[in-house]
């Protein structure tokens, strides 16, 4: 009875991913032991579904005056994910990930009802803890990820902002170093990569004080060093993670630098916005040819179709909108009924 | 870092990927090639987002103190100048890099602000102002096709959705009967597109654009008081349709829209419709768990004839 995929099992599932292998293809189903997964969309899918589920069988047993419903939904929830990872194999499907969760927060929700809701530490801490479980049992990065953010809300509102911040970032930069190792599951990458990206920003949003707009000490001194060694560090590893990292604490530099130059917003954007567009064109440029195995094309056997649909759905995201004028006859959808443009501003 | 190379390796001595293949994974799994190319596109994405920002901000904060025709006649410019240099590699046939593509779609979207602008203080049109919605789609269209591009036919694709647009007080049923009429004159316009043997990789964009809003209006129809039956049979014929097409093409992304959308539908319909709570909630979670089990077997079925 295994609980989770072995490390070689993994690695494989990895790869049928990467190959876009099929279910029945020889050398996966020998090497990947048996067990389920579906695409990264497929899982999101699923996991909303699963977790809408979750939520919907609750109210159920809330409706049908169970006592204690909250303790009986999760023992069914927890129940159902073990077997589908147990009997049926499943592994980052979504749907087991998402039914454990709601079980754990279930769980939590339970003992909060018993202690009462003004113990806010306590809480957020059962509910790291929760996400914390969940995140090993199913070594799900985004869970992990949750429980350090829960974490630093506990010592935010524990201790102070700052401890909440400090925490957050040495969360990143711990999780920087660790990722110079060699692991053989691809899942550890995974959650310190998610770790790398995301607790400098929860850091960021720690330090954020939004009565005072000038630029503050601790956002500058943890963001410059950790994007520059961020930025070193994922050229070198060849990190894709490392240099998300990069780019997302650039974003928070800027922003907690807007003020500086004492321009108005739109300029700012306009120039900010010139200035990384012809950055971003001379070095794609330069990278043409590849410098030391760096290159701006696109890697052989890359699987683009989840960003090309990003892409689309972006260009359509930015495109204005139609002003419209209130004072006029609006007549539209070229022809007497019907609508006509969005209205709004730009 | 994670490295499959012993993984590669051993599929290669076993004759599943070829020596070409095999090469070219394996100098990803070493480093030896690191592609930049999704962080470059991302960062070229937020500029563009940026100053498209900041240029709709401008007029709009500038309306009373610049000239119309000094602001009409900057965007232009600036506009032209986007455009300048996609259409010199379209012009000497060069490839045309990341960096021109969202140039590009920078002067589309400065176009489209321009004339939006040029309209709301001339009211050249009169009371037909949202036709400038489809004098854009007209010409992001042709952009789109001259220069290939498939984030301008995006925008040319977003203009005529605006253009069918939303009316407010309209409600439910018109708005959804608006949506599904577009989604087929999108369609229609794939239909034509196809036939006429143009570019290949535009025909998805058309297909995502028409699913979606497609349910977006079936759901609409099925939400609203009237034409709620109407509403249940296209949403259930979209399901069928785009199921089918995802199936028979291998695309997953059209298989989650039909049991997505159609999950969504039929939920909030029954939230509607069946005034016990208990009852509710238990036929939202037999459709819920309906959709997750459907799912779940058209996914295994793709990945089945994937091999």
């Amino acid at each position: 009875m295994a609980f989770r995929p072995t490390p070689d099992e993994e690695r494989w599932i990895a790869m049928g991913s990467r190959l876009k292998a099929g279910a029945a293809d020889p050398w996966l189903v020998e090497r990947a032991g048996g067990w389920k997964t579906v695409s990264t969309r497929m899982r999101c899918v699923l996991f909303v579904l699963a977790a809408v589920a979750a939520g919907l069988a609750t109210a159920v047993c809330d409706l049908l005056h169970i006592p204690a419903y909250m303790w009986l939904a999760a023992l069914i929830l927890g129940a159902v994910a073990e077997w589908l990872v147990i009997k049926r194999r499943l592994y980052g499907a979504g749907i087991e990930e998402a039914l454990e969760l709601a079980a754990l927060l279930l769980i939590v929700f339970g003992i909060t009802e018993s202690i009462g809701y003004s113990h806010d530490v306590v809480i957020e801490l059962l509910m790291a803890a929760a996400l914390l479980v969940a995140g090993i049992r199913f070594l799900n990065p985004l869970f992990i990820v949750l429980s350090a953010v829960a974490v630093s809300f506990a010592i935010r509102y524990g201790v102070s902002q700052t401890a909440g911040s400090v925490f957050c970032f040495a969360v990143a930069i711990l999780a920087l170093g660790f990722g110079a190792q060699q692991f053989r599951r691809p899942a550890y990458e995974r959650m310190l990569d998610f770790l790398v990206v995301a607790m400098p920003v929860a850091g960021y949003i720690w330090t954020q004080s939004f009565a005072d707009t000038r630029p503050q000490a601790l956002p500058l001194v943890m963001l410059f060093p950790y994007a520059t060694v961020a930025l070193l560090f994922g050229i070198g590893r060849r990190s894709h993670a490392l240099i998300a990292a990069f780019m997302v604490s650039v974003g928070c530099l800027a922003y907690e630098l807007r003020n500086l130059t004492g321009l108005t917003l739109e300029v700012r954007l306009m120039v900010w916005g010139g200035v990384v567009l012809a950055v971003v064109a001379e070095l794609e440029r330069y990278l043409r040819t590849p410098k030391h195995g760096i290159t701006s094309r696109k890697a052989p056997g890359e699987d683009e179709s989840s960003f090309d649909l990003l892409q689309i759905i972006g260009a359509a995201a930015v495109t204005p909108a139609a002003v419209h004028d209130g004072d006029s006859q609006f007549k539209g959808g070229g022809g007497r009924s019907g609508g006509g443009g969005a209205s709004g501003a730009y | 870092m994670l490295s499959l190379e012993p993984e590669f390796r051993e599929l290669h001595a076993a004759g599943v990927i070829d020596d070409v293949a095999a090469a070219q994974r394996l100098a990803v799994e070493r480093g030896e090639i690191f592609s930049v190319s999704n962080e470059l596109r991302v960062a070229l994405y937020g500029a563009v987002a940026a100053i498209t920002a900041g240029v709709g901000m401008m007029v709009k904060a500038n309306l009373e103190h610049i000239g119309p025709i000094s602001l009409i006649a900057a965007l232009a410019l600036a506009a032209a100048g986007c455009y300048a240099m996609p259409v010199r590699a379209r012009l000497r046939q060069e490839e045309r890099s990341a960096a021109g593509e969202y140039l590009l779609l920078l002067g589309a979207l400065i176009v489209s602000a321009d004339l939006g602008y040029a309209e709301y203080q001339f009211h050249w049109l009169g009371p037909h102002w949202s036709a400038h919605l489809l004098i854009l789609c007209v010409f992001h269209a042709l952009t789109a096709y001259a220069l290939d591009s498939r984030l301008v036919l995006s925008v040319s694709l977003t203009s005529l959705v605006a253009w069918f647009g939303v009316e407010e007080g309209g409600g439910l049923a018109r708005t959804g009967m608006r949506e599904l009429i577009c989604a087929a004159t999108i369609y229609a316009w794939r239909e034509a597109h196809r036939r006429l043997g143009a570019v290949q990789q535009f025909q998805e964009t058309f297909e995502h654009f028409a699913a979606n809003l497609a349910f977006w209006g079936a759901i609409a129809l099925c939400l609203g008081s009237e034409g709620r039956i109407a509403g249940v049979v296209c949403l259930a014929a979209l399901a069928f349709v785009t199921i089918r097409n995802g199936l028979q093409s291998g695309r997953e992304i059209f298989v989650i829209y039909g049991v997505a959308y159609t999950a969504v539908g039929l939920a909030c319909l029954e939230a509607q419709l069946i005034r016990s709570p208990l009852l509710s909630t238990v036929t939202a979670l037999v459709t819920v768990v309906g959709a997750v089990l459907l799912a779940w077997q058209l996914h295994r079925r793709l990945k089945a004839e994937a091999s």
